[in-house]
């Protein structure tokens, strides 16, 4: 128990790490569109590749913090009926709950794993003021959806062996 | 049987891609007797214009509408229009060069069904000139202009006018010309119209841009296979006819636009020299892009000397 | 099996889920997905999920729903809930109920930085909570006034809400966000009258306060709004008078709140860039998780045929359009008591909106409409998260009930806004019109 308790905790360091990724990237966003805007008027110069940029860089700030997401229990769910279950029969709801969510994220992640397949074999561009391969975005997001699916699986046994993995921060969410 | 039919065209939009599309779902079942129908899904419900290729190969819908300039990887011959602007072709003839190259050159038919796709009909775009806030009159007046930019032979060509290319979504383009985020974008007289740009930009510079392509009325090929020689035949000459019948929707449409420009609207069309757009393509920027495609073409193995020749001035 | 019996049964599925406790996020993509595959097959539904993910979250459009929730979090690190509080209470404290008005009328103001309804309710639970019991508010007066007070938020631009929505019907979001407006302004009165009404009927509820402010510092507490001016001026003036497109409000409202939070700091390391990040990540994650599995869960229900037959037979009912909108309304007060608003939206307004329009009624009208009527349900017992989160935020000093049990008032003041809303839609079209 101590073990799968080290090994969430060791997990959930990395999934900060990603979750620093997507920060940083959204905090670079915020910058580039500002100084986008100012040098369009101050200089008539806008930025090229602003949208481009913006636009490549949502898919990795959402999918890089999914799992973290998870992993503090922020994804909304509905425990109003649990929560007057007895003990035993909540506890093994939720662990279908958990491997409810890791089947639909397998399947996506294997799902999205396919479509990035395609697009590096076809060479997939952004095309537009400036060029990127689209490719490593689209195995950014499969693999986001990797990561959420263990996750799930990590919750699910912590669950089912008695554990409380984490309880939503109410402040975190909306 | 019925046939689901996807596109992110809404129904409500009543414009000549969604009053046509009725016109072939009504057809259909006329000619065959009512044994067969077509149930469209509008505005996108099932698929998103990005969704839409791979959600017809894998049998989501029998038919839908793919926009090809949003995948010039995935299908560099179909999309061979859009590498060439300016080309020299208008809407009738760009569609007419689509069905000859799929008559023509097997590598246009294997594109599409190497991904379990079938082509039905096309539905090239309008003319495309300039629509701009001030009044342009040659290519100087254009030096420092911002202009919408979108896909991606635009942008070499913009550089190349010595303006600045903006990229910027259809749907911000109207605010965007309302607040001089930029000056100008390329589109046609119907188009301009049914996005509202007409309200905010007064200047129409008959820019020979060409038309666009544009949209291919798609099927799963499978279900394509599926269907009795007899109703497969009704599809085929459906197809055919689907074209003339778009066209002459199109053409009325920009008729009555350019009326309600002249009259209402205030919208002023300008003429522009056209060896000044056409002297842009020895540009190194826009003979790029015409390179990328050649090198594209080539690489499946298509003679690509007659399609060039269709594609010059 | 026909189709339609398909989407009903994956219809069931959803409720079901959803009260076994699974993700809302998880129950609706699950459902779809597995909907999808029993409609088309796998292959189809595979197909659908391997490029849902992506091609949602690609857009320049939708990058705004970070830039503003990134904007809220800065605005509370740079104290902007405090300043407004402590202003408005200066102003109005000696008021019966004064404390309570004055905690709407600070949050309406909040809500002009904030995108977050849930976000706001956090900051005047643990601004205006504390205040209001001390000085001996009654627990479910105090507590409701806070947890409806948050709603404002989603009305007043800018709104993370009001994009789902333009997102989801294709509107213009722009329009939709200065819509949003003068009708948060309405219902911040409303609800004061609500207050006001209260109070006058059972004074024992808001004693008194008998904390004097001269005039001077009245004056002196105006310098405390200021910036928030500054905030109002930037985003929507700004989007009125066209300077930028919303993402770009959302970018530079961003910067600006960031610039006040180090400017009260005096420096950059007490603002807490990076867990003010991850804050927003987190929160974004949470809503595009949700939005993408109900963009899975509308294909199948239009795939179905689900969707347009029930569209079809709210159109083809022969009645009043009023008596529409009264059903429509009814559906969203329902199934606002049991679910939260992002997921609400998605649900139904693939079936609701194109009712509506049909109907001709105004997309901009109806995005603000539709808004109120979800932030009723963030109130609406059993499940109001903003209830829920008053109730966190107290430590301990109120309860569930206690909150709950004050609502009555300020739910009439959202129907009173709704009916409003219908017999006036210029309230919400002015605006926009104008743009
Ligand atoms: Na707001
Ligand atoms: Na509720």
């Amino acid at each position: 128990m101590t073990t799968l308790f080290l090994v969430r905790s060791v997990y959930g360091r990395f999934l900060t790490l990603c979750g620093w990724v997507a920060g940083v990237a959204t905090f670079a966003m915020m910058c580039l569109v500002t100084v986008n805007v100012v040098t369009r008027y101050a200089f008539n110069r806008p930025i090229a590749g602003t949208l481009e940029l913006t636009e490549g860089a949502l898919p990795l700030i959402i999918f890089l913090s999914l799992a973290l997401t998870q992993f503090h229990g922020g994804h909304i769910r509905v425990t109003l009926l649990t929560d007057r279950l007895p003990q035993g029969l909540a506890r093994g709801l939720s662990v279908l709950a958990m491997l409810a969510g890791a089947v639909l994220f397998a399947w996506a992640a294997w799902a999205g794993w396919l479509s990035a397949e395609k697009s590096f074999a076809i060479g997939e561009m952004k095309r537009g003021s400036i060029r990127y391969p689209i490719w490593p975005i689209k195995y950014a997001v499969s693999f986001g959806m990797a990561l959420l699916t263990l996750q799930f699986l990590l919750d699910a046994l912590c669950t089912a062996v008695g554990m409380t993995p984490a309880s939503p921060d109410p402040e975190e969410v909306e | 049987d019925t046939l689901t039919y996807i596109t992110y065209k809404p129904q409500g939009a009543n414009d000549a891609h969604s009053r046509s599309l009725q016109w072939f779902v009504d057809k259909f079942a006329e000619r065959t007797g009512g044994k067969h129908t077509i149930e469209v899904f509008w505005g996108g419900s099932v698929a998103a214009v990005g969704e839409t290729p791979e959600a017809l190969a894998n049998g989501v819908g029998d038919m839908g509408d793919i926009v090809t300039p949003y995948f010039p990887d995935q299908f560099p011959l179909n999309n061979a229009i859009g590498f060439f602007i300016p080309q020299p072709m208008d809407s009738r003839e760009v569609g007419q060069a689509m069905v000859d190259w799929h008559a023509e050159y097997p590598e246009f038919v294997e594109e599409l069904s190497s991904q379990n796709l079938h082509a039905v009909s096309f539905r090239p775009l309008e003319n495309y000139g300039l629509l701009c806030k001030d009044p342009v009159e040659n290519m100087a007046d254009l030096e420092g202009k911002r202009v919408r930019s979108y896909g991606f032979a635009y942008p070499a060509l913009i550089e190349a006018m010595g303006a600045t290319p903006v990229s910027i979504t259809t749907s911000d383009t109207y605010e965007a010309l309302e607040r001089s985020i930029v000056d100008c974008a390329p589109i046609g007289p119907v188009l301009a119209r049914g996005f509202k740009y007409d309200e905010v930009a007064k200047y129409y510079i008959e820019m020979p841009f060409g038309a666009s392509f544009g949209h291919i009325l798609t099927m799963n090929l499978d279900s394509y296979k599926a269907l009795d020689d007899d109703t497969r035949a009704v599809l085929d000459q459906l197809g055919e006819d689907y074209m003339v019948e778009y066209a002459s929707m199109l053409e009325a449409e920009e008729t009555r636009v350019l009326e309600l420009w002249q009259e209402e609207l205030g919208v002023s069309v300008l003429p522009f020299p056209d060896e000044e757009l056409t002297a842009l393509i020895d540009h190194q920027g826009v003979q790029a892009v015409r390179a990328e495609w050649e090198d594209k073409a080539e690489a499946t193995g298509l003679e690509i000397e007659g399609i060039l020749a269709k594609l010059r001035f | 099996m026909s189709n339609l019996v398909i989407g009903m049964i994956g219809t069931a599925c959803l409720f079901v889920g959803i009260l076994m406790g699974i993700n809302v996020m998880v129950v609706l993509g699950l459902v779809g997905a597995f909907g999808l595959a029993a409609l088309v097959g796998m292959n189809a539904a595979t197909a659908l999920l391997s490029t849902v993910f992506f091609e949602t979250t690609h857009s320049f459009h939708f990058s705004v729903i970070p830039l503003f929730l990134l904007m809220g979090f800065f605005a509370m690190r740079a104290g902007l809930g405090e300043d407004l509080f402590e202003a408005t209470s200066r102003w109005m404290g000696n008021l019966r109920g004064g404390l309570a008005i004055s905690t709407t009328m600070g949050a309406a103001a909040f809500g002009a930085a904030s995108g977050s309804s849930v976000g706001t309710a956090t900051v005047f639970t643990k601004l205006a909570l504390p205040q209001m019991l001390d000085r001996g508010y009654d627990k479910s007066l105090a507590s409701a006034s806070i947890a409806i007070a948050g709603t404002l938020a989603v009305m007043i631009p800018p709104s993370a809400l009001v994009v789902v929505y333009g997102i989801l019907t294709d509107s213009s979001i722009g329009a939709l966000l200065i819509a949003g407006f003068i009708p948060g302004i309405i219902f911040a009165l409303l609800l004061c009258v609500a207050i006001w009404l209260t109070v006058l009927r059972h004074p024992e509820r808001a004693p008194l306060d008998a904390t004097y402010y001269t005039l001077r510092e009245k004056l002196a507490s105006l310098r405390l709004a200021g910036p928030l001016v500054l905030i109002i001026l930037c985003i929507v003036s700004g989007l009125y008078i066209g300077i930028f497109t919303p993402t770009e409000a959302g970018a530079v409202g961003a910067a600006l709140t960031l610039l006040l939070a180090v400017i009260r700091h005096r420096g950059i390391a007490k603002v807490q860039i990076g867990a003010t990040l991850i804050e927003t990540i987190r929160t974004s994650a949470m809503i595009f998780g949700i939005l993408i599995s109900a963009l899975l869960f509308s294909k199948f229900l239009a795939l179905s045929g689900m969707a347009n037959a029930v569209g079809d037979f709210l159109t083809g009912l022969d009645v009043e359009p009023w008596v529409i909108v009264v059903l429509v309304s009814v559906i969203y007060l329902v199934l606002g008591m049991m679910m939260d608003a992002p997921a609400l939206l998605a649900i139904t307004l693939p079936i609701t909106h194109p009712v509506m329009m049909s109907l001709g009624f105004d997309p901009v009208w109806f995005g603000i409409f539709v808004v109120l009527l979800v932030e009723i349900g963030a109130v609406t017992p059993p499940v109001g998260i903003n209830c829920f989160v008053v109730q966190a935020a107290s430590e301990g000093r109120v309860r569930l009930e206690d909150v709950f049990k004050g609502l009555l008032p300020f739910i009439m003041a959202g129907f009173a806004m709704l009916v409003l809303l219908y017999l006036f839609p210029q309230i919400v079209l002015f605006l926009p019109s104008r743009m």
